[in-house]
């Protein structure tokens, strides 16, 4: 006999599963929790006021004149630069729009500059930083707090430069840049000590969980042939990986997030078949970083 | 909301004392420990990892309440949904390095089956109970999350919508479509 269940009975089973016990905290671990928020926020308060009275700012040396006024000049140089050249090729991918072929070269073509940028600010923070190692007279509380600040105006750059992508509806390449970034930062020791660089961690996760939802909410006629193409080309890579990376753990997370989007494809499932890739991206773009020499 | 007619109508934030404003933390954060406690076990099914995940979640929060007064001189937003948004990319963060799903057990994770009618006595509510709980980890993590916020929490689509960055009618369509689904399910297996 077949059995008939309501949308109801349904939602008055689901209301009905209740938190026991075991999963309450008692009075005295809310009060420890409280306790450690309020201790944690004197904490970070109390390392901005040692920042303030450093040496850097008290002792005027050419050295750390240089670093207070020659190095954010350059940066500026250096960011009103990338911009213009983000600029200039957003024109010419307007007067290159007078076919597909043309456009996706174009489109291709600047992503991959983007690429190339992030890559080039990595480099620039690595020799920063070997440069400020070699140097004695600078305090480790300032080097943290410069390198901090350059790493986090170069990812605000980087975000918005992903954001101007996703106002042109280019959610591919977005969210292949906005995972590097992502991977990128999380990687970088200064993630642990830095709340300015914790919190641009916090900001590309925010930015990758975003352009994902319009991924996933974009799914169209033409998804599932871009589904299969993206799971032809992910299989390759992954025989790449195989080739070249030790760290066969993540490699295999990674192929069994393929399987499953191919599951939910033959399925017709399309929507977790992007899900399942979408998995699948991440751990690639952490890959890499772990790839990078 | 109680938290927010504590601070947005307060117009003198400014000039609160910092015991005043910890206090009004405090209250806030009375308010919403046990909701953003479960949620975060229930995702992440480890009591000390859930115990760091909402301390960290609650010290951000502090952060942002202090850095809107000094800068726009009020605190105006949804307080919970802040809260829950910030909890939940916490936790996706947290699934990046571990893979593994935890939202299929939800007896395991602490909740139980808990109403006015008695289960044990009753085969036929236990057999739907049973039934429904096994669909429901059919589901995918985004559906089983939904029917968590909305009817095990019991938040509204407002909440859910600003939680979610989604529009309320979709939140609700989805939600209807889950409840089909379930309904699909369970019929299948008699």
């Amino acid at each position: 006999m077949k059995n008939i269940i309501n949308d109801k009975r349904i939602e008055n089973i689901l209301s009905s599963f209740k938190p026991n016990e075991s999963m309450s905290l008692s009075v005295s671990e809310k009060k420890d929790m409280l306790k450690s928020v309020f201790d944690r926020v004197d904490v970070s308060k109390e390392v901005v006021v040692e920042a303030v009275k450093s040496p850097f700012y008290t002792y005027k040396t050419y050295f750390t004149q240089y670093l207070r006024y020659s190095i954010p000049v350059l940066l500026i140089v250096f960011i009103g630069t990338q911009a213009a050249g983000v600029f200039t090729d957003r024109s010419r991918i307007a007067l290159s729009d007078i076919n597909e072929v043309k456009s996706n070269l174009e489109q291709l073509k600047r992503s991959n500059e983007i690429k190339s940028n992030l890559s080039k600010n990595q480099a620039d923070i690595k020799e920063i930083k070997l440069n400020l190692a070699s140097e004695d007279v600078a305090e480790k509380d300032v080097k943290t707090q410069i390198l901090a600040s350059q790493l986090s105006s170069r990812s605000r750059e980087i975000r918005n430069q992903v954001a101007a992508l996703i106002s042109e509806d280019k959610i591919t390449e977005a969210k292949k840049i906005a995972l590097d970034l992502e991977s990128a930062l999380k990687a970088d020791e200064l993630y642990k000590v830095s709340t300015s660089v914790e919190s641009e961690v916090f900001s590309a996760i925010d930015l990758r969980v975003d352009i994902e939802r319009k991924e996933k909410n974009n799914i169209s006629t033409s998804t599932e042939k871009e589904v299969e193409d993206r799971i032809i080309a992910a299989k390759k890579d992954i025989l790449d990986f195989e080739k070249n990376a030790s760290t066969t753990d993540i490699i295999v997370e990674a192929e069994k997030s393929i399987v499953v989007s191919e599951d939910h494809l033959k399925a017709g499932d399309i929507e977790n078949a992007v899900i399942s890739l979408q998995s699948y991206d991440r751990i690639v773009a952490d890959l890499r970083v772990i790839l990078l020499p | 909301m109680k938290e927010d007619i504590m601070f947005n109508t307060n117009t003198a934030l400014k000039s609160l004392s910092k015991s005043e404003f910890n206090s009004h933390f405090e209250n806030i954060y009375n308010e919403h420990i046990d909701q953003l406690y479960r949620f975060t076990y229930f995702r992440v099914s480890d009591k000390d990892k859930a115990i760091d995940i909402v301390q960290d979640v609650y010290f951000k929060y502090f952060k942002y309440l202090t850095d809107s007064l000094e800068n726009e001189g009020e605190i105006d937003f949804n307080h919970k949904a802040f809260l829950f948004k910030t909890i939940r990319n916490t936790i996706i963060d947290h699934y990046r390095k571990k893979q593994s799903q935890s939202l299929d057990e939800l007896v395991d994770a602490g909740y139980e089956y808990s109403s006015d009618e008695d289960v044990s006595h009753n085969t036929s509510i236990d057999i739907d109970y049973k039934e429904v709980l096994k669909s429901l980890k059919s589901l995918d993590l985004d559906a089983q999350e939904l029917v968590y916020m909305r009817f095990i929490e019991g938040l509204s689509l407002t909440d859910i919508s600003e939680i979610t960055g989604q529009k309320e009618n979709t939140i609700a369509v989805k939600i209807h479509r889950i409840l089909e689904k379930l309904k699909q399910r369970y019929e299948k297996h008699y």
